[in-house]
């Protein structure tokens, strides 16, 4: 049992080591994998985002947010419509659009508004693997700006809070002031009449109330000084203060036409109302002004948005599909944003793997000697090779598409000028590939693990393990014209946005190379194996 | 004489007699020498018997005569225009298409036109028994139907030269008998025959030319001599 075994084994080893290309694919291949891997994924924090920014006015703020987002390996562009920045998104040719503009004006009392910022961000969601991280960059920048805006604003309202202390002060001294004209008034009285006492001790009694009351505003001042400003118990003593004045003026009124009535000589009287009533009277009318002036500050800095005192930069963002007016697609799940993904990866596998089956199992089939010793020349031999493959995975496709159709919410019929010409341009290329590595190998399972193999490779370097964004310069560079990141992105487009196909020149030159170089690879491995088969 | 023999245009107009000829032909895979500088003519509708022992070299003599291999050194000449039909000791056939659908097939492949491949694929399935198999899958036929089906592929293009490698190989004596028969009525057609098998009964029986193949080389042989070396192996 174990001999025997032992002797399988031996032979299976014996069948992959003896054909040297298996064998050098079956230890390269995991090494070139991990090695690719290795340089380009080492690390995967974003660099090549390509951001549009509009905004409504030039500020120092959006020029310091749009150096802060450059130095984070953003590639800024400054577009100046934001329904252009929105479909550049669309497009692919941006990967966020940022629309910075200046936070409410109302929102934020009598403060300076010019550290608020509201930034919205349009993105594209089904860019995974990239859009949080897009997404946490900007934010992080944002917030950076956010910290240095909060410190000014709360020094500001520490200023301003500062002032209407000052002022309280100020006026606490007004008030002794006009409680020392009282009573020099009280003084003054004494000398002037002894015998009116009625009138005296009624004088008096309005002096003793006017001192109290403007004792109590002293109090109620001291009090707003030193208590929290910012709770409601300030606006109940500058209430109390106020009404406190107004009887005060009520009855220094009141003691003036007494004075005028009942006491001494006119000139006395008079002396008395120039020197101390009328001071008094003044000042307490400007105590008055003054506290109406505090308590209109002091509404302002309770009406003030405090959140964004603590937040005066916020960032918010929004699916480019959802600002689209008309849009026949109002809410994608994840499904939907995975679809084009996943239909890409189909088609890569799929057209590697068969087309690379396909040539070899007609190059080991007993009727290919009787093939190539017909007339029929070996372009109409690998053209149909590569046409038969072409149409067997395209009919798989329609298949996927019709049952995806009742799962997705994108509209997969809708854009069929552009959806059917873009499948068959995918499968073509993929399947040219597979059909180079099948006339590139000598075996089945050669030519199955070297299809795999770049299929993988490609895979890794898609938008949801690796896209360019995480790349290092050279790689994404590489990558960004790699057949399936490049026909990923145009399927993304076309499915989630509608929008119809668009090659740039430098993509289209990319494409035509590397179908033109895999043709000729073909023709040359063509010539050089066709007889390695008889 | 021997600047008379050495002159190059002579030895080309000599080549030019023969339908196929081989002159100081060697065939070598890498450093391993498989024939060495032999020389041998085929003429215009002879049977020509290939026979030797196993790893000789006959396979790689067959396909230097279709024309798959390139000889290492020497020449072979063949007119361009000359059709060549064979049947490998595998059978050339698509195993998942029907009998008719790789008559069919390789009559396009060999650029016969439609209405002649239609009488021909008719001819042939006649002249070899197939009517009863023509839309049958060629997987499921016996082999020695598969091969008769092969033999007809190998005709559909009505060729000058028709070179079989063990055609005999796998067949029931009758089938072997229906198939001597049958490559004697093509001969009489004027087709040119080339067949290689380790039966040397039936090739004795039916080539005009023996060529022996060797220790590394090929050269003509009578049958007696044949006859005797089989008496030996």
């Amino acid at each position: 049992m174990v001999n025997k075994t032992a002797a399988i084994l031996k032979k299976n080893f014996n069948v992959l080591f003896n054909a040297k290309l298996s064998s050098l694919i079956f230890i390269l291949g995991p090494i070139i994998l991990i090695l690719i891997i290795g340089a380009a994924l080492g690390d995967t924090s974003i660099k090549n985002v390509t951001a549009g920014v509009y905004y409504d006015e030039e500020t120092n703020f959006t020029e310091n947010f749009v150096d802060k987002m450059e130095a984070r390996s953003f590639d800024i562009e400054k577009i100046t419509n934001l329904e252009n920045c929105k479909n550049l998104v669309k497009k692919g040719e941006i990967d966020v659009c940022m629309h910075i503009r200046r936070g409410n004006l109302d929102s934020f009392g009598g403060f300076n508004t010019k550290y608020t910022q509201n930034i919205g961000l349009y993105v594209d969601f089904s860019k995974q693997r990239t859009v949080w991280s897009i997404i946490g960059s900007i934010k992080g920048a944002a917030k950076q700006e956010s910290d240095k805006a909060r410190e000014e604003m709360v020094s500001n309202l520490k200023i301003s809070v500062e002032n209407v202390l000052s002022d309280l002060d100020g006026q606490k001294n007004r008030v002794d002031s006009a409680i020392d004209s009282i009573e020099s008034i009280e003084e003054n009285f004494e000398e002037i009449s002894d015998n009116q006492e009625d009138s005296k001790t009624e004088m008096e009694n309005i002096i003793d109330s006017t001192i109290k009351e403007i004792s109590d505003l002293r109090d109620s001042l001291e009090l707003l000084e030193n208590s929290g400003l910012l709770t409601n118990e300030y606006t109940e003593e500058i209430t109390y203060a106020l009404s406190s004045l107004n009887t005060i003026e009520s009855n220094m009124e009141s003691l003036s036409n007494i004075v005028y009535d009942d006491f001494g000589s006119e000139e006395e009287l008079e002396d008395i109302e120039n020197d101390y009533l009328d001071p008094a009277k003044e000042e307490l009318v400007d105590v008055k002004m003054s506290i109406e002036e505090i308590e209109i500050n002091l509404e302002n800095i309770k009406s003030s948005d405090l959140e964004r005192i603590a937040n005066p930069i916020q960032v918010s963002y929004s699916s480019v599909i959802g600002s689209e007016e008309g849009s026949i697609k109002s809410e994608l799940g994840f499904l939907d944003y995975l679809f084009p993904n996943f239909l890409m990866f189909f088609i890569l596998f799929s057209s590697m793997i068969y087309s690379a089956i396909n040539v070899m199992r007609e190059r080991k089939s007993n009727s290919y000697i009787r093939n190539i010793s017909s007339n029929t020349k070996g372009i109409n031999f690998v053209f149909s090779q590569l046409v038969s493959s072409i149409f067997i995975v395209f009919i798989q496709i329609l298949i996927i598409i019709f049952i995806a159709d009742f799962f997705v919410n994108l509209s997969l019929f809708s854009n069929l000028t552009n959806f059917i010409p873009f499948l068959l341009l995918s499968i073509f290329v993929f399947s040219l590939i597979g059909t180079f590595l099948g006339y590139l190998f000598n075996s089945q399972e050669s030519s199955i693990i070297g299809a795999i193999s770049i299929s993988l490779i490609f895979f890794m370097f898609s938008s949801i393990i690796a896209p360019v964004e995480t790349l290092p310069g050279i790689v994404s560079n590489i990558v960004y014209f790699s057949p399936f990141a490049l026909l990923e992105t145009k399927l993304r487009i076309l499915l989630i946005f509608n929008s119809s196909l668009n090659f740039s020149l430098y993509e289209s030159i990319a494409l035509s190379s590397l179908v033109a170089f895999v043709i000729f690879l073909i023709g040359i491995f063509y010539n050089k194996n066709k007889r390695k088969e008889i | 004489m021997r600047g008379f023999l050495g002159n190059k245009s002579f030895k080309l107009s000599l080549l030019n007699f023969f339908m196929i000829s081989f002159k100081e032909v060697s065939k070598d895979f890498g450093n391993k020498k498989i024939l060495n500088k032999f020389s041998i003519n085929i003429n215009k509708g002879e049977v020509v018997g290939l026979i030797g022992p196993s790893g000789a070299g006959k396979s790689v003599f067959i396909k230097m005569l279709i024309g798959f291999f390139n000889p290492s050194k020497g020449i072979i000449k063949r007119d361009e225009k000359t059709k060549m039909g064979f049947s490998m000791q595998n059978n050339s056939l698509y195993d998942y298409l029907t009998v008719k659908q790789n008559l069919w097939y390789f009559s396009k492949i060999y650029g016969v036109d439609r209405k002649t491949s239609k009488k021909r694929i008719k001819t042939l399935i006649n002249n070899l028994g197939l009517k009863d198999y023509e839309k049958k899958i060629v997987k499921d036929i016996s082999g020695g139907t598969k091969k008769r089906v092969d033999i007809a592929c190998s005709l559909i293009n009505n060729p000058d030269v028709i070179v079989l490698d063990e055609p005999f190989a796998g067949l029931d004596p009758s089938l072997i008998e229906n198939l001597l028969n049958f490559l004697k009525e093509l001969n009489k057609k004027g087709k040119t025959i080339v067949v290689s098998s380790h039966r040397v009964r039936e090739i004795l029986s039916i080539s005009s030319q023996i060529f022996l193949v060797n220790k590394k080389n090929i050269r003509n042989t009578t049958k007696s001599y044949v006859k005797n070396l089989y008496k030996k192996w």
